[in-house]
């Protein structure tokens, strides 16, 4: 993976979230956080968090899913978003090797606060920035508090059981930052995404598929 | 570096840029330019698969405002907006354009079939109406071709004493495969793609697709600030598309007209970044997007939904009181996936149930804030769309939540479910197994990234009408500040137009097409 600028990053991967990138600057002292930002994070350093994730959206063991694996959908997934491989994906590479260090949830300040900022548009509407910045801390403190009793204090996401992943990414849902809960989306959205779209997962949900066979467009 | 020049060019090639195009080269001998961001892609691409044919729409299907929260869909491709939508036809509201004449002292535009609008013979509003419905064949739906989905809403709204009504749609031989947002695989229906861009083609107007343009050149001619030319770049066309008419690489093109048509979100972009003079900090505010909540129902039975046509179904009843509509639409699996909330077996329990689930929208007709706004981003190299409900908008959807959960019930289903993981009530989400349990719905607050909410008819940020202050443009779409530079679009209309947005868009653009054919001379042409 090349250096690459923030405005390089910043122009090429909003929609997955390269806003949390900032927030690296903010945790970069601790020795852990750093090495997985200031560093680029090897492949495999995050592929675990990804698997993850997967595992924890998609219910493999639910009666009638259909019959694709973790290997399948990964695969595919780092297909449609080359995530290893373009420039405009390593916003959420960091972002990921950030969600991976479970402790760091309730962060809310610097560059990660101006985020959150920028995304409320307070400069244009008003608003208490210092009071929001607060109040998110408090509450998303709380949620974490509740979810880490059951958890290593130094836990890793990609360490949990499936089950804790899945609470551990409804903290993310339910955060009170707007920041947080888009990246949950995000991941949530690769997912569906990857999967649903694959032919071999629609006789599972009684999708009878196109009318017409795959064209050019598609290859 | 490519060099062309023309006597008019035209920027986008959906609902307004097709019909002026197909317009001005019938009525005049003029030499004329449409380019178009997106491809050129014809309905035997199309094939049908969600993933393949985000290639159709602005950045991938991806585009979003600045928060993430809420989908902005617009095509881009030849065809715009036309190519991907569900063929939803509503005639302008004459009430609506009297409201505009009224805050911004709008002229023009009769809804007097008599009138001769700028000494223009039958230049009006109803026979350019007529015109294009002709062209498009727009026709109500008839019941054979209302599937079980659609029949729901109408079901449920019956029960309730809700009117209902059957949409009129701009279609010809529909085979109701239910593909309308991977656009039409089998021509039938009659976007600009298979319309108005293929009058224009045949008139001899040069297309030029794949390209972006960066921004128009305003130069002193005449002693007057003039927009002459405009700077861009083609890149490469993609695979399914047709051939390009010029080579990949750097493009300038020369015009003694421009006329501006890409759409609410790219117009205002494309004059902020050429740098157009904005005194009253007008251009790109005051967006609105027809904000929409998807409602999903889950029946004990098997119905028709995915297949037939989408949406033939829609209530207006809330319109007048709550600025809310009920419209009849379903999605293809991957957008179910997206919409259905939750993860693990959760989502997975109701995305099984898809041969079972009813859905629809409740749309809204979003009030003008200055804050939601169009802001062309040089960093992010592409606009970002500031955009949040006001409070009123808040309560307006609320009701509509509450509203729609009970026509869900009354049409039959067993559960309602909002995407959603707000709390409500006693409730961790908005799932419901009883119509008594939609008064919870008085507790959503619609925030981003708790509750989805799509859009897909931005509009209202290059305004038009007399009032120089709230305005960009003048009634006839010219801009104040330069010359030979007119804006017809989405972005013309002053507040939103008060339904699905496509045929007042085409309405508006046969007529300004018409004008300027008969005023060439105001144009130096």
């Amino acid at each position: 993976m090349p250096q690459v600028s923030r405005r390089a990053v910043l122009q090429s991967a909003p929609f997955l979230l390269a806003t949390l990138v900032r927030c690296s600057n903010a945790v970069a002292g601790r020795a852990r956080v750093a090495e997985a930002f200031i560093v680029d994070p090897s492949w495999n350093a995050y592929r675990p968090v990804l698997r993850g994730v997967i595992a924890a959206v998609l219910p493999f063991d639910a009666p009638g899913f259909p019959p694709i694996t973790l290997d399948d959908v990964e695969q595919r997934l780092l297909k449609l978003f080359p995530i290893e491989n373009e420039i405009r994906f390593a916003g959420l590479q960091r972002t990921i090797a950030f969600f991976d260090e479970i402790s760091l949830f309730p962060l809310m300040s610097g560059p990660l606060l101006q985020e959150e900022i920028t995304v409320r548009d307070l400069a244009a509407r008003g608003g208490d920035s210092a009071r929001i910045g607060a109040e998110i801390t408090a509450t998303d403190n709380a949620a974490f508090t509740a979810f880490a009793t059951n958890v290593k204090p130094d836990a890793r996401f990609r360490d949990l059981s499936t089950a804790a992943q899945r609470t551990y990414l409804e903290l993310w849902r339910d955060s009170a930052s707007i920041v947080k809960r888009e990246f949950f989306g995000s991941l949530r959205n690769l997912v569906m995404i990857t999967t649903w779209s694959m032919d071999a997962t629609w006789p599972s949900i009684g999708y009878a598929g196109p009318l017409i066979p795959r064209t050019a467009i598609g290859s | 570096m490519t060099r062309l020049a023309c006597d008019v060019l035209i920027i986008g090639s959906g609902a307004a840029g097709g019909v002026l195009a197909a317009t001005l080269a019938e009525q005049t001998k003029k030499k004329i330019i449409v380019v178009e961001k997106g491809g050129w892609f014809g309905g035997e691409s199309f094939d049908q698969r969600e993933w393949d044919m985000r290639v159709l729409y602005a950045e991938d299907g991806r585009r979003t405002t600045a928060d993430g929260a809420m989908a902005v869909r617009g095509g881009e491709c030849v065809g715009g907006g036309t190519t991907v939508n569900y063929a939803l036809c509503f005639n302008p509201i004459e009430s609506v354009w009297d409201g505009w004449r009224r805050d911004v002292g709008l002229t023009g535009f009769s809804f007097d079939e008599h009138a001769n609008d700028y000494g223009v013979t039958g230049l009006n509003i109803p026979s350019a109406l007529q015109e294009v419905r002709t062209r498009i064949n727009v026709h109500r739906a008839e019941d054979d071709e209302i599937n079980d989905n659609n029949r729901a809403l109408e079901r449920g709204c019956t029960a309730l004493g809700i009117p209902s009504k059957h949409f009129e749609l701009n279609m010809r031989g529909c085979v109701r495969s239910g593909f309308c947002g991977e656009g039409c695989s089998y021509g039938a229906k009659q976007g600009t793609l298979v319309t108005y861009m293929e009058d224009a083609i045949a008139h001899g107007v040069q297309l030029i697709h794949h390209c972006d343009v960066e921004r128009i050149v305003f130069e002193k001619k005449n002693g007057a600030m003039s927009a002459v030319a405009v700077n861009g770049r083609v890149r490469r066309t993609r695979v399914g598309s047709h051939p390009n008419s010029v080579p990949v690489g750097r493009i300038e093109i020369e015009a003694k007209l421009i006329i501006v048509a890409a759409g609410a979100v790219a117009t205002p972009a494309l004059l902020q970044r050429s740098h157009h003079p904005d005194p009253h900090r007008r251009i790109g505010r005051g967006l609105v997007t027809h904000p929409s909540l998807p409602v999903i129902g889950i029946m004990d039975h098997a119905i028709s939904n995915y297949r037939g046509i989408p949406g033939t179904v829609y209530s207006d009843a809330y319109a007048s009181s709550h600025r809310i509509y009920f419209e009849t639409l379903f999605g293809q699996p991957v957008y179910g996936s997206v919409v259905i909330p939750g993860i693990g077996p959760e989502h997975f329990d109701v995305l099984r149930e898809l041969p079972r689930l009813i859905g629809f929208g409740a749309m809204l007709l979003d009030e003008v804030d200055d804050n939601n706004r169009v802001e062309w981003n040089e960093a992010d190299g592409k606009p970002r769309i500031h955009y949040q409900l006001s409070d009123g908008d808040r309560v307006r959807l609320r009701f509509a939540a509450q509203r729609a959960m009970e026509v869900m019930f009354a049409a039959g289903a067993r559960s309602v479910l909002l995407p959603s993981s707000e709390r409500v009530g006693p409730l961790p989400r908005p799932r419901f197994t009883t119509a008594a349990e939609a008064a919870y719905c008085s507790d959503l607050r619609f925030e981003p990234h708790r509750t989805t909410l799509t859009s897909a008819h931005a509009q209202a940020t290059t305004k038009m009408g007399e009032d120089e202050r709230r305005t960009t443009t003048n009634s006839r779409g010219e801009s104040r500040a330069i010359r030979n530079l007119v804006i017809c679009d989405s972005s013309s209309f002053p507040t939103s137009c008060g339904a699905n947005p496509m045929l007042s868009i085409m309405t508006m653009a046969r007529y300004q097409g018409r004008r300027i054919a008969a005023e060439l001379a105001r144009y130096d042409l």
